[in-house]
C-alpha cells in the first residue's frame, strides 16, 4: 500500500512536470526555440507571486489574475525586442541569449528578492487530504494535477478550434510560408511566447505553494520541463503530461528505494527514453 | 515609361508593373533589370528554363525577396520595404512552388488560412480576421466595385468539388493534383486581384493538369489577373493573353502566343 501511495504522488507531481514544459514545448513547436530561461521564468512568475501576495494581501491562487496578464505581456514583449532578431537558420543564437536572459533573471531576483528561500501561503489548502481507505491524496497535489490537465486540454482545445490555434499549427509546420497567408510570423511568435509565460505563471504559483523557492531554482525546474518534453515526444500536449507523470512516478520509486535516488532515477528513466526511443514516446512535431 | 502611365497595348493601368527589377540570394544575383507590366483581368504566362530566374521573380514581386525602391509597384504603389505578410494583403496570392500545404491542418483548415490575406477581412490585421473567424467581430464589407461572387470555401469546393468530401482529411494526405487543388484554393480564399501560380503542372499527369487549368477561366471570370510560371510551353502559352520568356535573369522575349513562331520562343527558351 505504501508503493501505491508513492506512485500516487508520483503521478500527481508529474501534472506539475507536465505544466513546466507545456510552455518549453509550445515555444519550442511554434518557432524551435529552445529557451532555456524557461525555468527562470517559472520562478519569476513565483517571485511575482509573492510580490503581489505580499503587497496586496490576496491568495496565492487569486494572484495569478494579476501575474498571467503580467507575464503576457512580458512574454510578448521579451520575443518583439529580443528573441525575434535571434530567430533564423542558426539555432546557436537563441540559445546563448536564453542561457544569458537566465542569468539575468537569476540575479535580477536575487537583487530584488535576496537569496532567502521563499513560500507562498496558501492556508489550509495546503495541508488538507481526501482518505480513501489506507490512501490518503493530498489536497493540493490533487489541484495541482487537474490544473494541469485542464491547462493541456485547454492548450489542446485551442489549438485544434481556434483560428489563433490554427495559426500556430501551420506555424510550427512551415514558418516560412505563413507571411504568403497575410500573417506576420513575428506576432504569432509573440503571442506564442505571451502564452508560455502565462503558462509559467500558473507553473510558478502551483510551485510556490508546493515547496520553498529560491532565485537560483529555475535551472533543475528547466531539466524536469526537458526531460518530460522528451519523454513525452516534441510536439505533442498529452504525450508531454505523460512525460510529466512518468517522471513524476521513477521520481517517486526512486525515493522509496532510497531518498538519495529520486531525482537520479527520473534522470535514468529519461535516458533510458532517450536511448530506446529518441523521438519521445508520442512525437507529433514534424521536421521540415 | 513610368508605372503610373497607361500601358500602350491595353490602355488599362498596370495592376502590376516592375521596373529594373533585380533580386540577390546573397552575393548572387538572380535577376537583372526585369521589365514586367499586368494589367486588370489579363493573364500573362512567365517561361523559361530551370534557373532562369521565374521563381525569383514570383518572390520578389510578393515581397519575400527584398527590392529596390521603385522596382515593384502593385496598384499604384510601391512594395519596397514593405514585409511579404503586408505585399500580401494587398491582394495578391502566391501558389508557390511544390504547393506547399501546411501538413498538421486538414484539407478545409490549408483553405482557411489562405483567407486570411483578405484585404477586406484582414483589413486590420490577421489577427481580426481570426476575430472575424471566431465570429468575435464582423469582417470589413468586400470593397464595392468587386462584382464577381467573392470565393469563400463553398466557391472552392464548387471549383474542385474532390476537395469538399476530402474536407477531413490532412492536406498532404491527398494526391499531388487533389493537393495542388488546395494550394490554388487556398490562394483564392484571400480573393486577391493578382494570382502568382508557380509551377503548378509540375510532377502532375497530363489528365489531371488539364482538370487544374480547366478551373483558370473561372478564376479570371472572377476578375483575378493571373501570373503563370511554367517550364511547359505549351500548357503556358495556351492560357495566356501574353507571354514573358526569361533565361538567365533577363527577358529574352515577351509578346502574345500567336505572334511568335515557336523556334523564336525556342531560341529565347535555350538561349540558342
Amino acid at each position: 500500500m505504501d508503493w501505491i501511495n508513492a506512485i500516487l504522488q508520483g503521478v500527481l507531481v508529474g501534472g506539475l512536470f507536465a505544466l513546466f514544459a507545456a510552455g518549453l514545448s509550445l515555444i519550442f513547436g511554434v518557432m524551435r526555440l529552445v529557451n532555456l530561461a524557461h525555468g527562470d521564468l517559472i520562478v519569476l512568475g513565483a517571485f511575482l507571486a509573492l510580490a503581489v501576495v505580499t503587497g496586496l494581501g490576496l491568495h496565492p491562487l487569486l494572484s495569478l489574475l494579476i501575474v498571467a496578464p503580467v507575464m503576457f505581456a512580458l512574454g510578448y514583449g521579451l520575443q518583439r525586442a529580443i528573441l525575434n532578431r535571434t530567430l533564423g537558420k542558426d539555432l546557436l543564437p537563441p540559445l546563448v541569449v536564453t542561457f544569458g536572459l537566465s542569468i539575468i533573471i537569476q540575479n535580477a531576483l536575487l537583487e530584488v528578492f535576496s537569496a532567502d528561500t521563499q513560500r507562498l501561503q496558501a492556508g489550509p489548502m495546503e495541508t488538507a487530504s481526501l482518505q480513501m481507505g489506507a490512501i490518503s491524496i493530498g489536497a493540493f497535489p490533487l489541484l495541482t494535477f487537474i490544473v494541469a490537465v485542464a491547462v493541456i486540454g485547454g492548450m489542446e482545445l485551442f489549438m485544434r478550434r481556434t483560428a489563433l490555434g490554427r495559426v500556430f499549427r501551420a506555424t510550427s509546420d512551415k514558418a516560412e510560408i505563413v507571411p504568403l497567408m497575410g500573417v506576420n510570423p513575428k506576432q504569432v511568435f509573440a503571442i506564442a511566447m505571451g502564452v508560455s509565460l502565462v503558462i509559467c505563471a500558473i507553473a510558478g504559483v502551483l510551485l510556490g505553494v508546493r515547496t520553498n523557492f529560491s532565485p537560483g531554482a529555475g535551472p533543475a525546474r528547466l531539466l524536469f520541463a526537458f526531460e518530460a518534453v522528451i519523454i513525452g515526444g516534441l510536439g505533442s500536449l498529452w504525450g508531454t503530461l505523460a512525460g510529466g507523470v512518468i517522471l513524476g512516478v521513477s521520481q517517486a520509486i526512486g525515493a522509496k528505494i532510497n531518498p538519495g535516488f529520486q531525482i537520479l532515477a527520473g534522470h535514468i528513466v529519461f535516458l533510458a527514453v532517450l536511448v530506446v526511443r529518441p523521438q519521445g514516446l508520442f512525437p507529433r512535431t514534424r521536421d521540415k | 515609361m513610368s508605372a503610373a502611365e497607361p500601358m500602350a497595348e491595353t490602355g488599362a493601368r498596370p495592376v502590376l508593373a516592375t521596373r529594373g527589377l533585380e533580386a540577390f540570394y546573397g552575393d548572387f544575383q538572380a535577376l537583372f533589370g526585369i521589365d514586367f507590366d499586368l494589367a486588370e483581368g489579363e493573364t500573362v504566362a512567365i517561361i523559361g528554363a530551370n534557373g532562369a530566374g521565374k521563381t525569383t521573380f514570383l518572390r520578389a514581386v510578393c515581397g519575400v525577396l527584398a527590392t529596390a525602391p521603385g522596382a515593384v509597384t502593385l496598384f499604384g504603389e510601391q512594395t519596397a520595404g514593405k514585409p511579404a505578410h503586408e505585399v500580401v494583403r494587398m491582394g495578391v496570392a502566391m501558389t508557390p512552388e511544390g504547393r506547399q500545404l501546411f501538413p498538421s491542418l486538414t484539407v478545409e483548415e490549408n483553405l482557411k488560412m489562405g483567407a486570411l490575406a483578405d484585404p477586406a477581412a484582414a483589413s486590420g490585421g490577421w489577427v481580426e480576421a481570426a476575430r472575424a473567424k471566431l465570429g468575435l467581430a464582423q469582417p470589413a464589407p468586400a470593397p464595392a466595385d468587386t462584382a464577381a461572387p467573392r470565393w469563400d470555401l463553398d466557391g472552392v469546393y464548387d471549383l474542385f468539388p474532390i476537395l469538399r468530401e476530402r474536407r477531413d482529411h490532412p492536406g498532404t494526405a491527398l494526391s499531388g493534383g487533389q493537393q495542388q487543388m488546395v494550394a490554388i484554393g487556398r490562394s483564392l480564399m484571400s480573393n486577391p486581384r493578382i494570382l502568382l501560380c508557380d509551377e503548378i503542372s509540375l510532377g502532375l499527369a497530363p489528365t489531371i493538369i488539364k482538370d487544374i487549368y480547366a478551373a483558370m477561366p473561372e478564376i479570371r471570370a472572377r476578375g483575378a489577373a493571373i501570373v503563370v510560371v511554367e517550364q511547359d510551353i505549351q500548357q503556358a502559352l495556351a492560357v495566356a493573353d501574353r507571354f514573358y520568356c526569361f533565361q538567365e535573369g533577363r527577358v529574352s522575349l515577351t509578346g502574345r502566343p500567336g505572334e511568335a513562331s515557336l523556334d523564336d520562343i525556342a531560341a529565347a527558351y535555350f538561349g540558342a
